[in-house]
Formats: C-alpha cells, structure tokens, sequence
C-alpha cells in the first residue's frame, strides 16, 4: 500500500443534520457500519455514505479521536492512556450520545471503551449517587426498598457511603 | 404469569445480532456468552408481513413449569395499546433510557457481582435489568468455570457459591417483585424465549429420504456423491450404546469425569444437575471431543456405522483434528445454522432422545444467517427458538425449501459436506457425532485446507497452518497415487458436464427450438 505523501483516498459521510464529512479511508473502514456499506455497494466510492442516525457533533468527535489516537500501530500504553485522557474529558451525556453513536457506526474498539467508562463511573459507588448520576426516579417505597436491601445485603460491603 | 394475552406478540420481534466465529471447533453453540463483548448487528427479517399474519392468528404455547420470571415484563407493543401509560422501565433508567436494552445490558456485563446487587435497589427498572439471567451466567462462568453446583437461577447459584452464609431463601424468593408497566421487547423476549414450547407446525415437515439397510455402494452412489442428506435406520441395532445408555448407567460410570460443556469443562453430574432444572434461551451443551479417551469404554460401546467407515483423515493418526464428539443436553439445547469445519462430511446418532433437524444445501443461506464473505464468521443473529419464531415460516413459501426430519434414538443421519444446518433437542438427548473424509470430498477438503486464511477458518486442531501439508503428504505416502487417479476422474466428470451444458445452452428450452448464439 501507498506510504506517506500519495495522496489518500477520502470518503465522503453524511450526517443526520445532512452535513458531510470528508475521512480518510483508513479512518471511515473502522466504522463497521461504513465497511459494510462499501462491502455491499462496490461502486459507490463518489458517493457521500448516508449516517442518518448520527450528528454532525458527535462523528466530529468520533473522527478527532481516530486521527489524535493515531494508527493501530502506536503502544498498547500509549492508546490506553490516550483512551483514559478523551474519557475523562466529556460528561455523561456526551459518552451516552457517543454509545449511541459507535454502537450504530460499529465501532467496536470504542464502543468497549465508553460501556466501561460508564460501568467504571458507577463501580462501589452508593444506591443515592447512582440515582443521582442518572437521574432516576426511585419508584419503591420505603417497605419495598427496605425488603430489597435486607435481601441483598451481601452487596453492599465496600459501597461508598450515602453523601458521596 | 404474564399479564398480557398471548395474542399481543403479532409483532416481528426483532433482536440485535450477536457475532459468531463460524469454525472455532465444532462447539458450534458456543454463542459468546458475554452479551457486552458482542457488537450487536441489525438483522434484516424477511416475510415479515407474512409472519405478522401467521402470529396473528397462533398464539405461543409455554412450558407448563414456566416461571413467572419476567417479573411482569411485557413487550413493547403493550405499551402501545395502553394509552397514557409511561413505561417504567424508563423513569427508572433516567437517562439510560435512551440507550437500547442491548446497551445498558453491555454496561451491566461489565459490572461485578455486588455492584448488580447495589444497582438492584436503584429502581424497579434496575431490578429487572440486573435480574437478567445471562448477566449472573457469565459471572459463574467466568469465577467459577465449571465447578459450581446449578441452584435453581444463575443468580442464585452466583450468590450461594460466594456467600454461603447468606440465606438465600431469607424474606419472599428472589423472583417474587413484580414491575408494572414495565415495557421491553429484548427483556420480554429472552423470557419467552426461554420458556417457549416448540410449536407443533414448526416439526410437522419430514421430508428427509430414509433407509434401511441399504448396501455402501448404494449409499455411496444416491447420497455420498451427489451430497444428499439421508436419514439411515437399522445401523446402530449392534451398539452396546443404544441399550445401555442413559442417565443412570452414564452417571455410574463416569459421574466424575470432567467434560467439555461450552466454554468450561463440568463434572458429568454437576450437567445433570443442571440441565435438570435449566430454563433459558440458550442452554449449555455438552460437546466433548475427547470422551472416548476419557473413558474407554464410551468408545468401546459403539461403532461406525458401515457407510462411513472410509475415512482418510485417519492417515493423520493422532494429528487428525477433532472428529468425534458426545453430545448431551436438555431440551432446548442445541445448535444454531452453521456449516461443518474443514468441508468434511458428518453422521450423527441420535442414541436416546429425539433431535428436529433443519438443512439448507449449500448454495442457499438460511433466512436471518448473514456469513462474511470470507466465510470466517457466521451472523446468526438470534438464538433457535428465536429463528423458529421469526424465520422458519419464511421457508415455507421458498422454492429452495429445506430437508427436515426429526431423528429418533436409533436412527442416524447423513449431513453432507458443505450444507447449513440447525439442530435442536426436542428432550434430553445423548448423541454421537463425528466428521469425516472420504474419497469422494477429499478435493473439498484440501481446497479448503489450502486457502489463503486457512488459519481462521481451520478448526480442531492447533496445527491450522500446516494441516494442508501433512494431510497431503499423509494420503500420499498411504495411498500412492490416489490423488492422481482421483483428479483424472474429476477431469473426465467435468469435461461430461461441460458437453452437457453446451448443449443446454443451444437449445431455447422455452420454444423448444434450437437456438445459435455465435
């Protein structure tokens, strides 16, 4: 395959707020969902590839984080650290609508990486911060939530107290 | 029970797709048990109009100890015809909820134990969501492997292992909360799934060829080489097996022993004990390739049945990949479409219990299997009930319709290299299998040992790369010039079938007229 200064073959996305996206072709093949798309129209190389179900905000973001990481061939260290650092940095909502996204571009790689963000946001912490974190509306009543927990008490060693 | 009537499920359930790797080993329904590793694919459906109409008019019948385990879980399209109901499920995800039930599904898997159990008392919507079986599965599995003893539920077999003072039985049982207006078609459907009778209709169909006492020159000429299944009654009359087999003598003579069931290895009576009480979509099976030299004497108690007994992948003595397999399960158990490893031919005797076979020749892809191009991977996006429920009417108005059968204790059947094929226990069953080669698809084999990404598509053995070499090499120092003579043979078939189809091609077959076409 061509090296460095050849110029790379680009692909045409377009969102759901009908923006387009000009990718390199290396970068778009690691969507799933675009792989196949090409897999199944040959010809359509002109052609910008319809996402209808992401926006503009989010495949940005998604296509910064494949050109910042770098190829597949940088150290495992380097990309995990890198992960760490573009995790750290959004809140629950942007990760929640990056899930959305990566899951319908099949991107497997990040999709792994964001579920644990959120598994890791919500690991030893108590039954109130969850609530709170997401918002939830706590439908027991007090018998009913005083019954569950005595049923599983074996659950809550090592939770973080109530005010965290 | 469930709190809507059956009649509501006239709606194409429509699952997200779970990745399988198409030859790991013959283990074919080692579907990957951890949900969040998988990236769920859109399955296309087909005939959905028609299966509508048929849903509409049938309802589903359950197992009678189906439990109540839904929790009162209900599919989607109640909800629509509840007006003004809110679904539960999504005040007490908050907001989760967007994210489909795959997806908070994939976050849950990566949680621990305790943290389930925390998130249990969140919500009702929690509750039910880390109540979901597979969730508990593949942390036993995982902690666990195969030395646990199966209490009733994954979670409770979970908890009672890892906290054995803790009474498990402690207040009202474990399933007993019910949510009302809790809506979802993935929680509603694995439930169902899992508790779901086969429908009479979907094993009506035996249109499988059947014989009885037929000579190897017979079975050689009608099936073996035009690649035909045939179902053949009347040779295992001689196996010690088919006599002595079952639970009890199984269970006297090896109860001990270690065997192969999906990803972990498990005690004979540890399985028993839990297929026993299994309810679930997708039940481990016990695969083991190696129980005749587990225990001699399983390997002494049957024999080949006659028509197989060529079998040139012998020639690789104890290099040959894995050939031969015991297969137990409950009912339920069984494997999704799949096509044989390394293009090899199988038999399968059924020795107690009944299997439903459903076979696909070659050339035809199932409804709802979607195998890469390569042919490294299969998508067979939904578990067997599953595709019974959502693509098995689909068959009915194809032209290329399937070959059926159900195989009953004592009967074997003839699988032919290449063809897809799905089977499921329709009772506990004891089964053997095995793979083999003989003259008439050693070409297949080899082309298919010799292709460029043998080494994923190679499967039982570790020697994937090589294979091609020492299995050629092998024929060729115990059957000089058996390939040779093999290639001239085909040459001449091919050189008859292009004469044919030269004239095939002149004649206009509509008019019945010649036609030239230079």
């Amino acid at each position: 395959m061509s090296t460095d200064t050849v110029k790379t073959k680009k692909i045409i996305l377009r969102t759901a707020d009908k923006e387009e996206f000009e990718v390199d072709e290396a970068i778009a093949m690691e969507f799933g969902t675009v792989k196949s798309f090409f897999e199944e129209n040959p010809d359509a190389s002109e052609e910008p590839v319809p996402l209808p179900n992401v926006s503009s905000q989010c495949l940005l973001t998604i296509i910064e984080y494949f050109k910042s990481r770098g190829g597949s061939s940088s150290a495992e260290d380097e990309a995990k650290a890198y992960n760490e650092e573009f995790v750290k940095a959004r809140d629950n909502e942007s990760i929640k609508e990056l899930i959305l996204a990566a899951n319908y571009l099949n991107i497997k790689d990040m999709l792994d990486m964001l579920t644990q963000a959120v598994a890791d946001r919500i690991k030893n912490k108590s039954v109130e911060y969850v609530r709170r974190f997401f918002g939830v509306e706590n439908d027991y009543s007090p018998e009913e939530e005083a019954e569950l927990r005595s049923r599983n008490e074996w659950a809550f060693e090592g939770v973080d107290p109530d005010d965290d | 029970m469930l709190s809507c009537s059956i009649t509501l499920l006239s709606q194409t359930l429509k699952r997200k797709g779970k990745r399988k790797r198409k030859t790991k080993t013959k283990n074919k329904i080692r579907t990957k048990l951890k949900i969040n590793k998988n990236v769920c694919k859109k399955q296309k459906s087909i005939a959905k109009n028609q299966q509508l109409e048929e849903e509409e008019e049938e309802g589903f019948n359950l197992k009678c100890s189906a439990p109540s385990n839904s929790h009162g879980v209900q599919p989607l399209g109640n909800l629509y015809l509840n007006p003004g109901s809110v679904n539960s499920r999504n005040t007490g995800l908050g907001n989760l909820q967007i994210l489909s039930d795959e997806l908070v599904l994939e976050i849950l898997g990566l949680l621990e134990c305790p943290q389930l159990g925390v998130l249990a008392t969140v919500s009702k919507s929690f509750y039910v969501f880390t109540c979901h079986e597979p969730l508990w599965r593949n942390l036993v599995l995982d902690y666990l492997r195969g030395g646990f003893s199966y209490n009733g539920s994954w979670k409770v077999t979970y908890i009672t292992n890892f906290y054995p003072s803790f009474d498990v039985s402690r207040g009202t049982p474990f399933s007993g909360l019910r949510v009302r207006d809790f809506y979802s078609d993935y929680l509603f459907q694995s439930w169902l799934c899992a508790n779901l009778e086969m429908k009479p209709e979907w094993l009506e169909r035996d249109n499988i060829d059947r014989k009885r006492g037929i000579s190897v020159d017979d079975f050689v000429m009608n099936f073996e080489e035009p690649n035909k299944p045939v179902l053949l009654e009347g040779c295992m009359d001689d196996w010690d097996a088919l006599g002595k087999w079952d639970r009890d003598y199984l269970i006297n003579l090896c109860s001990d022993v270690q065997f192969s069931v999906g990803p972990v290895k498990m005690r004979l009576k540890d399985y028993f004990n839990y297929s026993d009480q299994v309810k679930e979509e997708r039940p481990l099976y016990l695969f083991d390739p190696k129980f005749a030299e587990k225990v001699p004497t399983l390997g002494s108690e049957y024999e080949v049945p006659v028509y197989f007994r060529e079998d040139l992948f012998n020639v690789l003595g104890n290099e040959r990949p894995d050939y031969r397999w015991i297969i137990i399960g409950p009912a339920g158990s069984g494997s999704s479409f799949h096509i044989d490893p390394n293009s090899t031919s199988a038999w399968n005797a059924v020795i107690r219990g009944s299997k439903k076979w459903i076979l696909f020749p070659p050339d035809v892809v199932p409804p709802g299997v979607h195998p890469s191009p390569d042919g490294a991977e299969v998508a067979c996006p939904v578990s067997i009930v599953e595709w019974f429920m959502n693509f098995y009417g689909a068959t009915k108005n194809w032209k290329k319709k399937p070959i059926e059968c159900i195989c009953k204790a004592g009967e074997v059947i003839f699988v032919p290299n290449g063809w897809w094929h799905l089977v499921i226990n329709l009772e506990e069953s004891i089964a053997i299998t095995q793979n083999y080669v003989s003259r008439r698809n050693l070409f297949n084999v080899l082309d298919f040992l010799k292709k460029p990404n043998a080494s994923e598509l190679v499967s039982g053995t570790r020697d994937r790369i090589n294979l091609y070499e020492k299995f050629k090499n092998a024929i060729e120092a115990s059957f000089p010039g058996m390939i040779d003579e093999l290639m001239l043979k085909a040459e001449e078939k091919k050189a008859q079938e292009k004469k044919l189809s030269f004239w095939d091609s002149v004649t206009d077959w509509k008019a019945g007229a010649f036609k030239f076409s230079f």
